[in-house]
């Protein structure tokens, strides 16, 4: 049984991470293929033009 | 190019990718079972990592070599200045289909997987190319359509399965090419379509470039497998074990009441079905899936999402009940709809992550789905009035 929490705790925590990772993404308008962050990005032309 | 393909699809990257899957499918997944059983974790707990997380996030990446290969050849032919003569070539033929000469690799690439050749779209500079591309390469037969097409084929046109898979191949090339005319004269009709290129002399590209590139092209994909991904599995899972009262039977789960909710929509299609139902819809998290789910839910117990196994079970799943749930009518209308409706999550996934545009991932999700719906109909009440 403490296995069984201590497994759906990680899987919790993991869950908790990957969705706050999406939402910041949709929040602040960064895709993860280039890095995440907008900062590292002196643009190309795969970029997508933002409206 | 045809190099290319068959570097990515068959020498290297599918090599790489199978292996993969042995890895995480077969040695992973059975470790994983052995060490969460012997640890004492319940047995909902395992089912959940073991058929939900890792056959869900283990299935997207397998696909991680076929992405890292086919950037790096995107990448080194780049430089050595050859994409650019070929798509100078290809721009007549290509132009007649509303894009121009650079979409015709991520086209070609759309019979491997869809996944990759949405982001090899990349390599098209123009917005409205690269947009049409994205959004008419999902009606091509992927890899992961195959399997429906060959098991289908098999099961109710066994003297003429060949000819009715390439069918759906040209079937969805025929569609492909109608929604690229269509969007390229509607909704993309004023965005421009000039194709300007410079043609590069011809060089050794650096490797260091060649590498950094296909890396930050590759990346993200990880990254929406360990996010995305993860969270469908879970989601996808759930469904398919529980319902209002809690653990259930699958055919009692909230899987089998939203595949009767679906099956309503195909009343005039001739494959109502509540299994057919959840069998489509599981078919959005990832193609090979509807193949699995049927398997499942007629009774054969060991369906394999690989082609040439799900040819050889045919016979058994004849035995199983679903020979009486379609004819042969009706199961070629549900082939041509496999073939052409939604995207699975992960193309879907990429064409939002490619656009920009939660607007664009629903838009490919839904006129998708209508023209899936509306030839799929024509097919089976066609067929009905020819007397098939």
């Amino acid at each position: 049984m403490m296995a069984t929490y201590i497994v759906g705790a990680l899987l919790l925590i993991a869950f908790y991470f990957a969705m706050r990772h999406v939402y910041r993404n949709i929040r602040d308008g960064k895709e993860d293929c280039c890095g995440g962050s907008c900062s590292h990005c002196s643009g190309c032309h795969a970029s997508v033009p933002k409206k | 190019m045809y190099a290319v393909f068959q570097i990515t699809f068959t020498w290297i990257g599918q090599p790489i990718a199978d292996g993969l899957d042995s890895l995480i499918n077969d040695q992973f997944l059975s470790f994983a079972q052995d060490a969460l059983a012997a640890a004492g974790v319940a047995d909902w707990m395992v089912s959940l990592i073991c058929d939900g997380i890792i056959a869900g996030v283990g299935a997207v990446l397998t696909f991680v070599p076929l992405i890292f290969v086919l950037f790096f050849c995107l990448s080194f032919l780049d430089g050595t200045g050859y994409m650019a003569r070929i798509a100078f070539i290809m721009d007549p033929i290509m132009r007649r289909c509303g894009l121009t000469g650079k979409g015709v690799m991520p086209l070609m690439m759309g019979f491997g997987c869809g996944v990759p050749s949405i982001m090899g779209a990349r390599a098209l500079d123009s917005e409205k190319d690269r947009m049409v591309s994205i959004l008419v390469t999902p009606f091509l037969t992927c890899g992961a359509k195959l399997p429906i097409m060959a098991l289908f084929a098999a099961m109710f046109f066994p003297d003429e399965a060949a000819n009715v898979v390439f069918a759906m191949y040209i079937i969805g090339v025929v569609m492909a090419i109608a929604a690229a005319k269509g969007l390229g004269s509607s909704l993309f009709r004023d965005k421009g379509s000039t194709f300007l290129l410079e043609l590069p002399p011809y060089r050794l590209p650096d490797m260091k470039t060649v590498l950094l590139e296909t890396w930050d092209k590759g990346k993200g994909y990880l990254v929406k497998a360990g996010t995305i991904i993860f969270a469908a599995s879970v989601l996808l899972w759930g469904l398919s074990n529980y319902n209002i009262s809690g653990p259930c039977e699958i055919e009692d789960s909230f899987l089998a009441l939203l595949g009767s909710w679906m099956s309503n929509l195909f009343v005039f299609h001739g494959f109502a079905t509540w299994e057919a139902g959840a069998a489509l819809l599981s078919g959005v998290m990832a193609k090979e899936t509807v193949v699995a789910t049927i398997g499942i839910l007629y009774g054969a117990s060991d369906v394999s999402t690989e082609a040439a196994d799900a040819v050889n079970t045919a016979g058994t799943m004849l035995n199983t009940g679903m020979a009486t749930s379609f004819t042969a009518l009706s199961a070629f209308a549900f082939m041509v709809f496999s073939q052409l409706y939604t995207p699975c999550v992960t193309a879907l996934g990429t064409i939002k992550k490619e656009s920009g545009s939660w607007k664009w991932m629903l838009f490919s999700a839904v006129y998708m789905f209508v023209i899936a719906w509306v030839v799929s109909l024509l097919v089976y009440q066609g067929g009905r009035l020819l007397g098939f």
